[in-house]
């Protein structure tokens, strides 16, 4: 069994999601600022009157912001987990590629490093190494969050 | 009390249409089920009750039409479940036109039109065509006296003079008969007789039976007014033998209905005991004259204009809501003694730490009964799912093409409020995914696929969320022919789109054309207009999720309900924040000099005490922005009271609140958030982190 998936650029990294997943594809415009959310929550979009919290992914999975990728490019793919929708802003929307699940692998390498708790598992893809996103993990608000909620 | 501004007849009226509207409903999901097992005895058995109960519920309002097409359908079911019919296809066809005509019907009743308005003559008469001759002369074989329907006007009934033969009493009936006669009874025959313009004389007749059930015995009827009753026809002239106080007057009473035109009443012995299986000797005096019925035309006044104002309610529910209601009342005696404690001067420590409790309470207690009266408001979404069927199965029939529907999680509820929105974008998804989904049969087995298609249709709750999926297994949606068609619609980016986007674009007004053959492009009205209903209208999400060739997933997302609260605005730190009214106490000032720090906290003054003091700031974890005087909101939670001091105070409006993801709400301080017309967002306080120990 093949599934699709949208690839996507991180700085020198190559990831992706199920294209079951995503819902939509957009420009980085329009990102309203929320009161004190974590640092990775870049904001809120809305979308069709939904109010949508978007995820800074570069940060939220600790890696180096890569300046070399042009800002044109930077797009919010927005996704589905579940009953919850959320953006996350990556630098590049590469293609969509299969990928045979029977190809997916735990990371042979270690190359994911300190991410891994981001990350279902890693496919090569041509020359590279396509990282799959767990996006409940990357959505999920109890983990690296300073402070429990007050009383 | 209000129920006791409506008359009983407006009680009644009420009663009918919410019963109609159910048979009604049933009668066409009976239907359905049986197009799909034409052979199951039960089914037919099924349709004949419901038929059967219509008309004799619709027969007792007085709906004449509305009966009498009932009735006709009941005869062919008749002869069905006798066997002299079979139930092919266009027998079927015929009763679904009448289930159709009759549902048409109940809507224009049930919005105050006169019954006579719709004329179902066309269906009956289709519907007597397909028993005619048969059933023609099968009417004066009952055990009843012959039809004298035509002689019957309103002046000549006294001129048949033959009396009809008593009939022979049953082991019960002589029974019943006695003990009649020992309670100082009399026995009458009553002869009822119905104006011949009269269309349905079996209701009139009904009529005047169910009034002499209230104020006599009614021993027999013939034709029988229960049971499985004859032709409409018999009932012209309907004999009853009864038993009441020796005084008939009350029977005259009861037998003055609109459109009988003669009643003939006369007293008779009773049968000995001996008597049972020998006819009743024909004794009766003539001193019972006839009656002149007041021959009112037609029914009366159909009342106001009724719009669904009658709801059902599980009983259970209304148990919830009785159960706060009586913990109100509790509470309210409460208060009132502790105001009467007032007044005798009771300490003030113990009338506020009492105030408090009840205080406490009452908070409770309306906030569940909030929620038991949201629950009553609720229904299962079947009000809208019973529909599909039929409509299912017509377009399968008008296109050629075969489909089994599957529907699951019927019993999902709705809010009322959003019942008429929803089913109009439902029932066009579903003739979208006929009409341009699901392939033609000889295709399909060309493609590997099942020669019928299948649609599936399922509800669930998920949280706060309804979730209605929708999905068919046809040809999914090309996206790459969307594309083109984007493209050349010059579409920005569209040769980069990803699936997700393409597929939305099929929601944008005057896309979908005929050019792009795909699963929902469309005639006329288009998925731009289901997406503006569930996404503008009842603030929900549409997505379309769909695999080439395998079929297209349409998936709603709608808010259990429309969540609108008056709220006030402020502003601080750059941001929006709404209060609602509901939490509010007051707005104040306070300057920097009043603020006081105490152990748990800073406080200030309020109503001569100090209350413990926020700031937004604060509450997320920083610093209170140092000022010399403060905007306050004298916040609520239970009896607990708190200021919250803000930069600006802005307005007071009504928000439409959308659930908030806990990602921009770590510090669970929001219960929701808005969006303004000028696309800012405004978070929602949710006021429970008021400390309860300062006070």
């Amino acid at each position: 069994m093949s599934k699709r998936y949208v690839s996507f650029v991180l700085g020198t990294g190559r990831y992706c999601v199920p294209v079951d997943e995503v819902i939509q594809i957009l420009r980085p415009d329009g990102i309203l600022p929320v009161p004190k959310a974590p640092p990775f929550v870049a904001g809120a979009i809305t979308l069709r009157g939904d109010v949508i919290p978007v995820v800074n992914l570069t940060s939220r999975l600790s890696r180096d912001a890569d300046s070399g990728t042009s800002a044109s490019r930077a797009r919010i793919i927005i996704i589905r987990a579940g009953s919850r929708m959320c953006g996350l802003s990556v630098d590049e929307v590469r293609e969509i590629v299969d990928i045979d699940e029977t190809k997916i692998q735990e990371d042979p390498t270690g190359a994911l490093g300190t991410h891994a708790d981001f990350i279902l598992g890693v496919a090569q893809q041509g020359q590279s190494l396509l990282a799959i996103l767990d996006l409940p993990r990357v959505l999920s608000a109890g983990r690296n969050l300073q402070g429990a909620s007050p009383v | 009390m209000p129920g006791s501004a409506w008359t009983e007849d407006e009680r009644l009226r009420r009663a009918f249409l919410e019963e109609g509207d159910e048979l009604v409903q049933k009668l066409g999901e009976s239907l359905s089920a049986l197009e799909a097992d034409p052979g199951s005895h039960d089914l037919v058995h099924e349709v004949f009750r419901l038929t059967h109960s219509l008309k004799s519920e619709s027969a007792l309002m007085g709906h004449a039409s509305l009966s009498g097409l009932a009735h006709a359908m009941e005869d062919v079911l008749e002869s069905v479940r006798g066997g002299e019919l079979a139930l092919a296809a266009d027998v079927l066809e015929k009763l679904v036109a009448g289930a159709d005509r009759l549902a048409l019907m109940m809507g224009e009743i049930s919005r105050g039109e006169r019954d006579a308005d719709s004329d179902p003559s066309d269906v009956v008469q289709d519907l007597r065509a397909l028993i005619g001759s048969r059933r023609g002369t099968g009417d004066e074989a009952t055990d009843g006296p012959p039809a004298r329907g035509n002689g019957a006007g309103p002046h000549g009934g006294a001129a048949e003079g033959v009396a009809p033969a008593e009939p022979v009493f049953g082991a019960q009936e002589v029974s019943r008969l006695a003990e009649a006669r020992e309670r100082g009874e009399s026995l009458f025959r009553v002869t009822v007789t119905v104006a011949t313009d009269e269309p349905m004389k079996f209701a009139r007749a009904f009529l005047v039976f169910n009034n002499f059930e209230q104020s006599a015995n009614v021993i027999r009827a013939i034709p029988a007014m229960d049971g499985e009753p004859a032709d409409d026809a018999s009932y012209a002239r309907t004999v009853f033998y009864l038993t009441s106080a020796p005084d008939d007057e009350t029977l005259r009473a009861a037998a003055r209905v609109d459109q009988i035109a003669m009643v003939e009443t006369a007293r008779l012995e009773f049968p000995s005991a001996g008597s049972i299986g020998r006819p009743l000797q024909e004794h009766y005096r003539a001193d019972a004259g006839p009656i002149a019925s007041d021959r009112g035309r037609g029914p009366g006044p159909a009342g106001p204009p009724v719009e669904k104002t009658t709801i059902r309610v599980d009983a259970r529910r209304l148990d919830d809501l009785w159960r706060f209601v009586a913990e109100l009342v509790l509470h309210k005696s409460h208060v009132s003694r502790l105001s009467d404690g007032v007044a005798r001067g009771m300490d003030a420590d113990s009338i506020r730490e009492e105030l408090m409790v009840s205080s406490d309470s009452l908070e409770k207690i309306s906030s569940g009964m909030q929620q038991a009266m949201r629950d009553t408001r609720s229904i299962p979404i079947s009000i809208i799912f019973s529909k599909f069927p039929r409509l299912v199965r017509d377009l399968s029939r008008k296109l050629g093409k075969p489909v089994d529907l599957v529907m699951s999680g019927q019993e999902t509820e709705i809010d009322r409020s959003i019942v008429e929105a929803l089913s109009d974008p439902l029932t066009h998804i579903i003739r979208n995914a006929l009409d341009h989904g699901l392939e033609f049969p000889e295709e399909r087995v060309r493609l590997g696929k099942p020669e019928r298609g299948r649609i599936a249709v399922s509800a669930r709750r998920q949280g706060g969320t309804i979730v209605i999926e929708l999905a068919d297994d046809g040809r999914g949606l090309d996206t790459e022919r969307i594309r083109q068609k984007a493209i050349d619609l010059g579409i920005p980016d569209a040769a980069s789109l990803g699936e997700a986007d393409l597929r939305e674009l099929v929601f944008r007004p005057g896309f979908s054309t005929k050019e792009v053959v795909t699963d929902l492009s469309g005639r006329g009205v288009g998925m731009d207009v289901v997406a503006t209903r569930i996404r503008n209208d009842l603030r929900g999400t549409v997505e379309l999720a769909s695999e080439t060739g395998k079929g297209t997933r349409v998936v709603l997302r709608l808010p259990f309900t429309l969540t609108i609260v008056n709220s006030l605005l402020v502003e601080d730190g750059g941001h929006l924040y709404a209060i609602p009214l509901g939490d509010l106490d007051s707005t104040s000032k306070v300057s920097a000099g009043d603020i006081v720090l105490q152990e748990q906290g800073e406080a200030g003054p309020w109503m001569e005490e100090l209350i413990p003091l926020y700031s937004i700031g604060g509450l997320l974890g920083g610093e209170r922005t140092p000022r010399e005087e403060y905007f306050a909101v004298v916040l609520r939670h239970g009896a607990s009271r708190g200021l919250l001091v803000v930069e600006e105070l802005i307005e007071e409006r009504e928000m439409v609140i959308r659930p908030i993801d806990d990602l921009l709400n770590t510090r669970r301080l929001f219960s929701g958030v808005s969006v303004l017309d000028d696309g800012r967002l405004v978070f929602i306080l949710d006021t429970s982190f008021i400390r309860r120990d300062n006070f």
